[in-house]
């Protein structure tokens, strides 16, 4: 689970659902929907701190910095490391928030020529997004 | 209120311990202690019901002194408002299952009350039945009756479902929610199954060497509300098998076997038989109609 510290700067709630906004220690802002409002889960004050967890199988990869697609949380990174497996690979990237585990499938390795030392962005959906406060 | 303060030397399988115990409970609590073999449980239960005399201390409950040694006072089991169920059920095997009820009545009580108890626990049909002749879970069910008879203010539960197999743990879990409102008991269970303490229990204490080292609300003491996930579960390590560059952990929640992917640095700290928590967030799971 790759886990990072920041602290709330939005909640936008509608019914009994919010999306909030989290600014990384790193200055990164990281965005989650969950079905929580600050009426039924207190933590969700502005300026409280939160970790931002995602897991390492919901991190997409992409080699175009701008790219026209619904996935609202994005982060530049660099490769430093690639484990390679049949299936599945293992990527460890440097980015603001720390070191960030992302595992694809090899075949997209493959496909997009993916090595160390180059330079990606990381993309999670908002709804994999969990926050513990 | 209960309120505990008890020291007593215990002999357990390590060797000599000191039980050196304070706790407060709120009357109308379901709590559960929990906690290692050997770390106090039992014992502690005992000192409350009477049947282990503490070295010192003072139990009080409402505004009466069940035990305080400075001043000699000491009621007697009988004295003390306390129905104990055990794991093993303790029930007379030459009586019938109303015997066993009616042995518990104190002298002069009115015989109403084990109308009341086997008609509330399904019992009517089997009253005249054996123990021998009875399933784990009717014997459970005959065993807490007998608890209820002298209409207790503290229900004990000393590991009261670890016999039984799953199906008939989660029906006797939801008859002790109802016993426990019905009859506005004070109850102390003692369990290891984390799914059913939560379930079970407003609060829970841990003891550790004969003190209690960790106390809270029953889903904040295991950590089930540390996410804002929703979908969520407690569960039992089974499995953890390598596949390619990650780790499948296999869960057991409930009778059901799921299984979660892990990260290598994750399923690193993990061994078979640990307790866990599965999360994910509500927006993932899909959902059919069977």
């Amino acid at each position: 689970m790759n886990s990072f510290p920041g602290h709330i700067t939005d909640i936008n709630t509608n019914g009994a659902m919010s999306i909030v906004g989290v600014e990384m220690d790193g200055g990164e802002k990281l965005m989650s929907i969950v079905i929580d409002t600050p009426e039924s889960a207190p933590y969700l004050k502005m300026g409280n701190k939160v970790n931002v967890l995602f897991k390492e199988l919901e991190v997409a990869v992409s080699t175009q910095t701008e790219l026209d697609i619904s996935i609202e949380n994005r982060i530049a990174g660099k490769i430093t490391n690639m484990e390679m497996g049949v299936l599945l690979s293992r990527l460890t990237l440097e980015t603001s928030l720390g070191v960030v585990i992302a595992i694809i499938s090899s075949m997209s390795v493959g496909k997009m020529g993916l090595g160390k030392g180059m330079n990606v962005m990381i993309m999670v959906k908002l709804n994999e997004i969990i926050l513990a406060p | 209120m209960i309120s505990l303060n008890l020291k007593k030397k215990l002999k357990s399988a390590g060797g000599q311990m000191v039980l050196d115990l304070k706790l407060t409970i709120e009357k109308g609590q379901f709590v559960t202690l929990f906690g290692e073999s050997g770390a106090g449980k039992t014992s502690t239960l005992r000192m409350l019901s009477g049947l282990l005399k503490p070295d010192s201390g003072l139990i009080e409950v409402g505004e009466t002194t069940w035990f305080n040694s400075d001043e000699n006072i000491d009621l007697k089991p009988q004295q003390r408002k306390v129905g104990y169920v055990f794991q093993d059920y303790a029930l007379f095997p030459n009586m019938s299952v109303r015997q066993n009820l009616e042995y518990a009545l104190h002298k002069g009580q009115d015989k109403a009350i084990i109308g009341e108890l086997l008609q509330f626990a399904e019992l009517n049909e089997l009253e005249q039945r054996k123990p021998e002749t009875l399933s784990g879970g009717q014997k459970q069910r005959v065993a807490l009756a007998r608890a209820l008879v002298q209409r207790p203010e503290i229900l004990i539960l000393d590991e009261p479902l670890s016999a039984l197999d799953l199906k008939m743990r989660i029906k006797l879990q939801e008859y002790l929610l109802q016993v426990h409102r019905k009859y506005k008991l004070t109850t102390i269970l003692v369990s290891h199954d984390i799914g059913e303490i939560v379930k079970l229990s407003d609060k829970v204490f841990e003891l550790h060497k004969g003190r209690v080292i960790k106390k809270g609300a029953a889903a904040d003491f295991f950590g089930l509300n540390k996410t804002s996930a929703k979908f969520r579960f407690s569960g039992e390590v089974l499995k953890i098998q390598k596949e390619d560059v990650i780790y499948i952990v296999s869960v057991l929640i409930g009778n059901d076997i799921v299984r979660v992917v892990s990260d290598p640095i994750e399923a690193a700290q993990l061994k078979v038989g640990d307790q866990v928590l599965v999360a994910s967030k509500a927006f993932n799971p899909i959902i059919q109609k069977l």
